[in-house]
């Protein structure tokens, strides 16, 4: 095993070793590319960046050298892990004002980032080396007062103001940084952040200039309110008012015309959320007549007391509310967080919203088309669907189907569940691809049926899948292989058997690619 | 809202025209008259709202009088309200202006009048001291006081509160109220309870009590007795009563001329127009702010829909006199309410509130409902609170409205309906935002607009609904009013940290994502390889990429990163320290002991090691989220005073306990997150001394213990001092290989159940069943006791498999693996031992089975290497 460190030190001194007029851009982009292996990369580039400046010295030959070095230091300056990665560096150097000052005269530092060095060193666990940071700090900080400069880095500021005000001693710099701050920046609004540090007289010309804003500002919070609006969930809103908001199309109708217009994205959410609570929300009749009070509605209903939601009423509001829903750009849809059905009753639900709201077959595509984001709705959509009765949910209308079953074999194959799940690609394909994502444990649990009733056309619909570990098609392979041999085996016509076995082999190979060819071998 | 101003403006000159009449035959000096005849009719224009005119005849008084700042002050006055109080910026830059101007003459006529001293009456007094009231004292005063009244800047300075107050910039308003407050004495009555008034209001915007409790007590004493003594007798002019107490006290009444009265009577009819306006407004904030903290700490805040009510009060009943008795009893009443509320001492609230509905009978009450309601809500009592809520308003006034929609949707937000609030939220804002269209801009407008107020609960209900980047929106919004609340940083860096924990920060991995394995197939057939990714060289810099600073992007908005997370917890800590003014130095801990280690190479259990921290800390920031209501236990012991002074002085210590409690908690949730900041940004050293810090802190919370401990393990591992690591995490080992629950189930139902206090008083414990629980569905929740002990296996077990222990590794990775069967940490861990003992069928068959596993086709090509 090569051993980062070792490999990667080697490779830093190489760099500035090679290194030269001609190529020092593709050598500094080069050693830049260590800071991104983190921490550990970085303090093992300035380390070697320090050695190297310190063994070869600063004469006018290297010129390349320190200006590579100055600006990988300055890169490092600007990482938020500065500190970390400074004080490390110099772990076996000693450290004191004298060096420190050396040192940034060897790669010419400005103020500013003078007091940056300073700040990091403050914050170090060694005693000498904290001191030595605090009054080279000092010094850096009583020189920037002395011949302001614009700091560009709110940051910084930030970090000087409360080093400054850690100490007694040291506050009393405190107004004269606030003033040169004032002096230098005050042609512009200072950023947010760093509103609780300013100065009452700056946070003044900062607040005053804001209220000349106002009329932005005032459209500020409109386009804020706009993004608000545009947020709200209708779907979780109604899970917390609970079932009252669908007790008569009136009700349902107030509540959904407060989110107008519903969006095919809105309606996929409503019914994401009402299928996952079809049942067990606790009763929430007062929260409903509460809000209808609280919101000045007329209608006030009988307070009869649902336990679940009336799906005819809500399909129908939103029909009459968007009269041009998609429905099944609303299925599409259905990707989205929170997404769940938590069992086959939630399902059968959604189920009977969906054909109460579309005469259309479901399009499959949006379930089995490809791996969702959230692949644990995904799967909880799957799970129930292959295992529906072909009057709730079928997949006989798919467009992908294992083609030619009967050719395969004399008699009929089994073919499993009556929906066809089976012989959809999509589905399998799909199944595949989440059980190498993390769920293998469930899409096994899905595929015991098939495994158990239908191993051939399970097995001939696998071979059509080919994925990047082929995980799930090895599992079923190694499952079903023997079960079908042996049941072949202990068959009467024993010669046809044989025949059988073979083509579906020569089919393996052609569908599945080398991968299963070369495991089915084995296992034959 | 311009007619209520001109109302009460005209109603507090009432007292002052009767004294002008009065005085009026005394006039000699032809000059002198004449000033004082225009500034009588200044006056009666004034309170008969023709500000065009009083200004014209103010202009003609000017002429007489030139330098006189008084009049300047006046004409800035009366041109502010006939321009219909457009420009509070310029009306501010006029006050300062003659706040100077008349320092400067106080001094120059200072020194004069040492020179001239026996002829002070002709030398400046000259035209005015002759035209005293009859019954006021005589130009017998010493010329000096005569002076200080003559340049007397108190109501110039007041109308800068004033302002200041009604741009909601409190602490401003606060730093220009104290210097007069500290020196009330020879301020003149009217003007000293408004200043009061107004310090009331600033203090209990501002949630400071002691502040607050000290000037109640004030006014009480001063004013609220000499009340007591009038009795009830009705209508008796606050002036007078106040002049009692002027005289019992050192100083002679000020001796004035006509002009003199008739400007400064001017002056205080402002004030007084502008007070009650003030007052209704800063109570309307109030309201909000209340909502705002009880959003975030719990009930404690007051509610003071008083402010509310009391707008009500003087737009339907303009009174003829400023105050009368009564009306000063009703509202110092309010007031105490308002400061029972902030001190959380809430029996004694509804007792006093109950007193108020007394005073108040047959006069408006819908403040006194509003405060009602407010006080159930404080009890958790929210059904009952939502009933006085929709009972207390008419909603017919958008400020109002917008006030009304805020509190129902804090009633939702604390029932755990935090979308519902949305709407109720959004209702709001779209009320001020109505105010807002009013043109031209006025300063009541302002002052009414509350939308920085609704704006905050806006984010703290985003939040909790999971969506860090429209919350984080509207607390920099709310940053403008807000931003010396240390709770307001620590939420936004919350919304840094919820962003990253949902990948929306840019260039850094979901943890979700990072804490996935991902498991590269190279080759294939006979040759194919399974190729573990290194974690460590993914979990890069979070944002080191965006460094462009200032954390905002071009169009405004902020930019969520690790970054500004650390400057806004800097800021949290910042207030948070000032707040507790003592400067114990908060220079970080010297432990200099800094050991050698190799690096280790063991790539992958490191980079589990990591990740189980992340797993464990992401979490962190919900324990803050959670920090709300911190125990009101407050109540449960709460203070019995018998006099009103002592139930205030009761009331403002328990509170000063809680605060201190609070503050303790935000402070360990401030250090937790800060150090989970700096292990994102690679920072090691900075977060290994922030957790020795947090870890220093007397009392704390076991959770935050729990935290720093894992936090400096991790920090150290970093720093390749993995022992060390093995020390901080060896606390929870209690013999052999069981580790101990890191924080028990009290621990963690603590904070759960923090919220369902107040109710629980009221209902006697049974009630927390009704309430949700805190974390909502989007929320993140906090590991419970059981699964932070599963991430401490997980992480001895790395650290053992760093240290070459693989019996051991494997040991603690098989019982975190037991609790957490799908921890992907502990599997790799385990895959980790599983390889190094050439296991590698055991290892491939649990990579198969994790969850968290995610095979990629392989992105290598052989070609280039060599």
């Amino acid at each position: 095993m090569l051993k980062f460190s070792s490999t990667a030190s080697n490779q830093i001194r190489y760099l500035l070793q090679i290194l030269d007029e001609s190529n020092a851009d593709s050598v500094l982009r080069e050693l830049r590319q260590f800071v991104e292996y983190g921490v550990e990369g970085s303090i093992m580039l300035l380390q070697a960046c320090i050695d190297h400046l310190n063994s070869y010295g600063t004469d006018s030959k290297n010129m390349q050298l320190e200006l590579v070095v100055a600006s990988i230091f300055r890169y490092l300056l600007d990482q938020p892990n500065f500190s970390t990665v400074f004080f490390e560096s110099l772990r076996n150097a000693e450290i004191n004002e004298g060096t420190l000052e050396n040192f940034s005269n060897a790669l010419h530092l400005s103020v500013s980032e003078k007091i940056a060095i300073g700040l990091a060193l403050s914050d170090s666990e060694n005693l000498e080396a904290r001191m030595s940071g605090k009054s080279f700090c000092m010094a850096q900080i009583e020189e920037l007062c002395a011949n302001p400069v614009l700091l560009n880095s709110s940051e910084r500021i930030q970090n000087i103001v409360m080093f400054l005000q850690r100490s007694e001693a040291l506050s009393k710099h405190l107004d004269s940084f606030m003033q040169m701050l004032s002096f230098v920046q005050s042609n512009d609004v200072a950023p947010f952040v760093l509103t609780p540090l300013l100065s009452d007289e700056l946070r003044e010309a900062n607040f005053l200039r804001n209220m000349d804003l106002f009329h932005d500002s005032g459209e500020d919070f409109d386009s804020i309110l706009a993004e608000m609006e545009k947020e709200m969930s209708m779907g979780d809103i109604m899970k917390e008012l609970g079932y009252g908001c669908t007790v008569n199309a009136t009700q349902c109708k107030e509540i959904l015309s407060l989110f107008l217009p519903l969006t095919e994205i809105t309606v996929s959410k409503i019914l994401g959320t009402i299928a996952r609570t079809q049942a067990g929300l606790e009763d929430n009749q007062s929260m409903f007549s509460t809000l209808s009070l609280a919101l000045g509605c007329s209608t006030l209903f009988d307070l009869q007391s649902l336990d679940s939601w009336n799906i005819d009423v809500v399909i129908d509001t939103i029909k009459q509310l968007a009269p041009g829903t998609n429905w099944i750009r609303v299925i599409e849809n259905m990707d989205h967080e929170g997404f769940y059905f938590p069992n086959q009753e939630a399902f059968s639900f959604f189920m009977t919203a969906y054909k109460r709201a579309c005469q259309e077959p479901f399009p499959l595509h949006a379930i089995c088309g490809s791996v969702w984001k959230n692949t644990e709705g995904q799967l909880s959509f799957l799970k129930y669907a292959v295992s529906a009765p072909p009057e709730i949910f079928t997949f006989a209308h798919s467009a992908r189907q294992l083609a030619d079953i009967d050719a395969v074999h004399g008699h009929k194959l089994q073919l499993g569940h009556a929906n066809h799940a089976w012989l959809c690609l999509d589905l399998l394909d799909v199944l595949c691809q989440l059980a190498e994502r993390g769920h293998a444990t469930s899409v096994q649990l899905i595929v015991e049926y098939p495994i158990k009733h239908c191993p051939e056309v399970l097995l001939l619909g696998m071979a059509h899948v080919n994925t990047a570990y082929n995980l799930l098609q090895y599992e079923v392979t190694f499952s079903v292989f023997p079960v079908i041999v042996k049941n072949r085996m202990a068959g009467s016509d024993e010669a046809q058997e044989h025949g059988g076995g073979a083509r579906l082999k020569t089919r393996l190979m052609r569908g599945g690619g080398p991968e299963v060819e070369v495991e089915l071998q084995g296992s034959y | 809202m311009d007619a209520r101003d001109l109302s009460s403006s005209s109603s507090s000159t009432a007292a002052a025209n009767a004294n002008r009449d009065g005085s009026s035959g005394t006039d000699d000096d032809a000059v002198l008259s004449a000033a004082a005849a225009l500034a009588k009719d200044a006056a009666l224009q004034f309170q008969s709202s023709k500000f065009a005119e009083c200004v014209e005849v103010l202009n003609q008084l000017f002429l007489k009088k030139e330098h006189d700042p008084k009049v300047l002050h006046n004409i800035a006055i009366a041109e502010y309200f006939r321009d219909g109080c457009s420009d509070p910026k310029k009306l501010l830059e006029v006050l300062n202006s003659v706040k100077k101007r008349s320092e400067e003459l106080a001094s120059a006529s200072g020194e004069q009048v040492e020179a001239v001293s026996n002829l002070g009456n002709k030398v400046i007094s000259g035209f005015k001291g002759n035209s005293t009231m009859a019954h006021q004292l005589s130009t017998a005063n010493s010329s000096n006081i005569v002076y200080t009244d003559e340049f007397d800047t108190s109501v110039a300075i007041l109308n800068v509160a004033v302002i200041w107050f009604h741009l909601h910039e409190y602490s401003k308003a606060l730093s220009v109220l104290e210097p007069l407050y500290q020196n009330i004495e020879p301020i003149d009555e009217t003007t000293a309870l408004h200043i009061c008034l107004l310090l009331l209001d600033v203090g209990l915007t501002c949630s400071d009590a002691s502040k607050s409790a000290d000037v109640l007590i004030r006014v009480e004493r001063a004013f609220g007795v000499s009340c007591m003594s009038q009795g009830d007798s009705g209508n008796m002019a606050l002036q007078q009563s106040a002049s009692l107490v002027t005289k019992s006290s050192s100083f002679p009444p000020s001796s004035s001329s006509a002009t003199d009265a008739s400007n400064s009577d001017l002056a205080a009819s402002v004030n007084a127009s502008e007070n009650p306006l003030s007052r209704t407004l800063s109570e309307e904030t109030l309201e909000y702010e209340t909502m705002l903290s009880t959003l975030d700490i719990g009930g404690q805040n007051s509610a003071r829909p008083s402010g509310l009510s009391s707008s009500n009060d003087l737009s339907r009943a303009p009174v003829d006199r400023p105050f009368t008795t009564v009306d000063l009893k009703f509202k110092l009443q309010l007031y105490k309410v308002r400061f029972l509320l902030l001190t959380r001492n809430l029996k004694q609230a509804k007792r006093e509130v109950k007193h108020v509905m007394n005073v108040a009978r047959g006069k408006d009450s819908s403040m006194a409902l509003l405060l009602k309601s407010h006080i159930e809500y404080a009890r958790g009592n929210f059904r009952k609170a939502i009933k006085l809520l929709v009972a207390s308003s008419n909603r017919t006034d958008m400020a109002i409205s917008s006030i009304f929609n805020n509190n129902l949707g804090c009633i939702y937000y604390q029932l755990g309906k935090y979308h519902t609030s949305s709407i109720f939220f959004s209702k709001a804002l779209t009320n001020t935002s109505s105010l807002r269209k009013d043109k031209p801009l006025k300063l009541s407008s302002f002052s009414q607009d509350n939308s920085f107020l609704i704006i905050y609960n806006c984010g703290v209900q985003h939040l909790a609904c999971g969506k860090p980047i429209l919350a984080a929106r509207c607390f920099q919004k709310a940053s403008l009013v807000f931003y010396n609340r240390p709770l307001l940083w620590l939420r936004l860096a919350e919304c840094c940290l919820m962003a990253l924990e949902k990948g929306l920060i840019k260039t850094s991995l979901a943890p979700s994502e990072r804490s996935e394995v991902r498991v590269h197939v190279v080759g294939q057939g006979k040759w194919r390889q399974l190729v573990m990714e290194d974690g460590v060289s993914r979990n890069r810099h979070v944002d080191s990429v965006e460094r462009d600073d200032c954390s905002l992007s071009s169009d405004g908005q902020p930019k969520l990163s690790m970054s500004l997370a650390r400057q806004c917890l800097h800021n949290a800590l910042h207030l948070l320290n000032c707040s507790e003014s003592n400067h114990s130095n908060s220079d970080l801990p010297s432990n200099s002991s800094l050991e050698e280690n190799e690096p280790s190479e063991a790539a992958s259990s490191k980079n589990s090691n990591h990740k189980s921290l992340h797993n464990i800390d992401s979490k962190a920031f919900t324990v803050t989220v959670a920090l709300s209501q911190v125990s009101s236990n407050g109540d449960a012991r709460e203070p019995k005073g018998g006099t009103s002074q002592e139930l205030i002085q009761n009331s403002l210590s328990s509170y000063e306990d809680i605060r201190r409690r609070e503050n303790h908690l935000l402070k360990q949730a401030i250090l937790a997150n800060l150090a989970y900041v700096e292990l994102e940004l690679e920072n090691p050293m900075k977060s290994l001394s922030i957790t020795t810090s947090l870890l220093e802190l007397p009392e704390g919370s076991r959770i935050y213990s729990f935290l720093g401990h894992v936090y400096a393990a991790e920090a150290l591992c970093l720093l390749n001092r993995p022992k060390e690591a093995a020390e901080h995490l060896s606390n929870y080992l209690s013999g052999g290989n069981t580790v101990e629950l890191p924080f028990s189930q009290d621990d963690y139902e603590q904070w759960r159940l923090e919220r369902s206090i107040d109710c629980e008083e009221f209902n006697g414990g049974s009630v927390t069943a009704n309430i949700p629980p805190i974390e909502g569905s989007q929320g993140v929740v906090f590991l419970k006791p059981e699964e932070a002990r599963a991430a401490l296996y997980a992480n001895f077990a790395a650290v053992s498999a760093m240290e070459g222990e693989l019996e051991q590794a494997h040991q603690f990775a098989m019982q975190a693996l037991t609790i957490l069967p799908n921890s992907p940490e502990a599997t790799l861990t385990s895959i980790y031992v599983d390889l190094m003992l050439s296991k590698s069928r055991e290892a491939l068959t649990k990579l198969k089975q994790c969850s968290r596993v995610r095979f990629l086709p392989s992105g290598v090509t052989f070609n280039k290497s060599s």
